[in-house]
């Protein structure tokens, strides 16, 4: 496999700005060369990858092999992987997620009248921010975390496409992270 | 007996032995969106039961599969099946007029007004849904019509004796599912699979009396005793007061226990119960004092601004235990250390420093210790002290509740029978809302939960199969109802 060296500088690409984020689009396309290197898969074998990758995005403690499985994927995740860690979750899946939160917040807004351990001092709005940008997070973090264990240059150019995007910061130091991780391991 | 359709949750009669297998759906590849066991006259009664949804149209993953084709329509590929219901009404909400009058249908299924399409039994294909959705999708939502003429149950000519079933019997199961595709792939699912019981309102020949119904909701009553047919185990019944449990004899070499949950009020297990004798019109008393057991609990928020992530995180988790009647709440105090580098530092990240922690004074021994840090992960409760949890920055709202769980001896419901994605203890998810009470029994009962640990529940205590690791005494009773014991609605 062709190596890869990846000057610093690209590091520093990785831009952290806390509290200005310019998030990519949630249907943000895949990127050109990942698009370029879809798999050719049946359409159950499709379905079963689908499983075993959203598995490991929303994994808790992902004591179950969820990343092993993943890697066992090889290359065929590379093109998912790297549209989600550059989009995140899917407007269904977000969808459905915000509906979760706004009802939450409805029954505890209601329980709260009468149980005072159920009070809530945030607004609707900032109560489905906070969630709805750590499921963003979740899946960006995951993602880089996938290609670095998945490795080769595909993974490695997915994870430095992030440095034309301003990312959150624990998501920067993941990116961060995977392409160390990656290099060291050159 | 004739009982009219209208059947009261008085007394819903016991369903755990019907978990045989010849009364179960063959068991699907896939875990279900939503499972659970529930009476025919509540599906009849609750509209909360008959409500399936809301699904987004549109991928599950932001590019749909590996290999998948590019952007497209999406189908859905739709499965309505079981006797107890008749068909299903879809609605798309967020579906322009047009573009519903263009999808294309294959199958039993026809518009009716206000823009409602009624499916029927059997598999439907809506061909040509939007999938080029950016912001939000159109959102589809689906209301069961149930089979009232269904046979078989309470006021049926066939229910003619003077006494019901000791345990409910089969009306059959409801599947939905709902295959979203994009071409040939499934970029989607949905699944939801009900096994609806015929439930008769047992005679109040001997009873349960319920005291100090906190919030006189429909508790669960988890009985086992002796009956002229032989010991029962795990019967259930429901009611706020008087319960009717039919005819219960002594006890004989039969257990004799109750366990009840309740909103509101801590679980009550009473064992050795000996007042059920050969005659009829016994008693048992079961005072539900006190109100839930409030579990201590000390946040420490090593990440600048997380305090009321916690507070909101807190409060989800006492909803979820409180509403799926484990008995358990959470009282908060919360420490803000994110300014101290020295807590922060000593607490790190994750459970690699529980060891220090709790030799630290950023440790509280004897409750529930969560720690709010800087790292990019869900959370984690802590095997060396299970008293200890980590939450990182990616935990969505019901991480916390998740990690209570493993602290009061839960492990993960992946891939267990009779468990659906729903439940809080699913490793993974984002719409975890669900306890069983065979999982609540566990957290108050098992001896090595944190509530006994800590000394915030007293109370006859076993040692569940299928919990986590943990050290009972010798000797210590193991009689646990299932873990998927489950009683719908809560």
């Amino acid at each position: 496999m062709k190596r890869v060296f990846v000057p610093l500088a690209v590091l520093a690409a990785v831009t952290v700005l806390g509290s200005c984020r310019k998030e990519p689009s949630p249907a943000a396309a895949p990127t050109p060369t990942a698009e370029s290197a879809r798999p050719s898969l049946s359409p159950e074998q499709a379905a079963e990858a689908r499983r075993i990758i959203v598995r490991w995005l929303e994994c808790e403690e992902c004591e179950s092999g969820e990343l092993e499985a993943v890697v066992r994927l090889g290359n065929t995740a590379v093109p998912t992987l790297a549209a989600t860690l550059r989009g995140g979750p899917s407007p269904a899946s977000r969808e459905k997620l915000r509906r979760h939160l706004v009802s939450t917040y409805s029954r505890l807004r209601k329980e709260g009248e009468t149980h005072r351990e159920m009070r809530l001092s945030q607004s609707e709005e900032s109560y489905v921010q906070t969630y709805m940008e750590n499921y963003v997070a979740l899946y960006q973090v995951r993602s880089a975390q996938a290609l670095a264990a998945i490795g080769g240059d595909e993974a490695r150019k997915a994870l430095e496409a992030t440095g034309g995007y301003t990312l959150r910061k624990d998501v920067a130091d993941a990116v961060n992270e995977s392409l160390g991780k990656m290099t060291r391991e050159r | 007996m004739k009982v009219g359709h209208d059947t009261k949750r008085l007394a819903v009669a016991g369903f755990a032995g019907t978990l045989a297998a010849g009364l179960l759906l063959a068991q699907p590849t896939l875990q279900p969106t939503i499972f659970a066991r529930i009476c025919f006259g509540d599906f009849v009664r609750i509209p909360e039961l008959v409500e399936i949804g809301p699904i987004p149209v549109g991928c599950e993953i932001i590019d749909c599969c590996p290999g998948c084709p590019g952007p497209g329509p999406i189908d859905w590929r739709i499965l309505v099946a079981g006797d107890p219901i008749e068909s299903a009404v879809l609605t798309f909400e967020g579906l322009a007029p047009e573009r519903a009058r263009a999808i294309g249908i294959e199958g039993d299924a026809r518009w009716l007004e206000g823009g409602q399409l009624r499916i029927g039994k059997g598999e439907v294909i809506l061909k040509g849904l939007p999938g080029d959705a950016r912001d939000r999708p159109p959102v589809g939502s689906m209301r069961l019509v149930v089979n009232r003429s269904l046979k078989g149950g309470p006021g049926d000519s066939a229910d003619s004796g003077d006494e019901p079933p000791d345990a409910p019997k089969d009306a059959g199961s409801v599947e939905i599912s709902i295959d979203q595709m994009l071409g040939r792939f499934v970029v989607n699912e949905y699944r939801l699979r009900y096994q609806v019981l015929w439930c008769w309102p047992f005679r109040p020949r001997d009873r349960i009396r319920l005291d100090n119904n906190a919030s006189s909701d429909q508790a669960v009553v988890l009985l086992d005793a002796n009956r002229t047919g032989g010991c029962v185990n795990d019967e259930i019944r429901r009611g706020s007061g008087l319960i009717g449990v039919g005819s219960v004899i002594a006890n004989g070499t039969c257990r004799s226990e109750v366990a009840v949950f309740s909103d509101d009020d801590a679980m009550r297990l009473v064992p050795n119960v000996n007042v059920w004798t050969n005659s009829l019109g016994d008693l048992l008393p079961v005072d539900l004092t006190p109100n839930r057991l409030m579990a201590p609990l000390s946040v420490w928020v090593t990440r600048a601004g997380a305090a009321a992530t916690a507070a909101a995180d807190v409060a989800n988790a006492n909803l979820l235990y409180n509403a799926n009647n484990a008995g358990i709440g959470f009282a908060v105090t919360t420490q803000d250390l994110s300014g101290n580098q020295n807590a922060v530092t000593t607490i790190g990240t994750g459970c690699a420093n529980a060891a220090a922690v709790q030799a630290s004074a950023f440790f509280t021994p004897n409750r529930l210790n969560v720690y709010y840090v800087d790292s990019a992960f869900t959370g984690v409760n802590c095997g060396l002290n299970r008293n200890i949890q980590y939450v990182g920055t990616t935990a969505n709202n019901q991480t916390l509740a998740h990690e209570f769980g493993h602290s009061f001896t839960l492990g993960h419901t992946n891939g267990l029978a009779g468990f659906a994605l729903a439940n809080v203890m699913m490793g993974g998810g984002q719409n975890r809302t669900h306890f069983s009470e065979g999982q609540s029994f566990r957290m108050n009962a098992n001896c090595f939960s944190t509530l006994n640990g800590n000394g915030v529940r007293a109370g006859p205590v076993r040692n569940c199969p299928d919990s986590l690791a943990g050290n009972c005494p010798a000797g210590t009773d193991a009689h646990c109802p299932a873990l998927a014991t489950d009683v719908t609605p809560k």
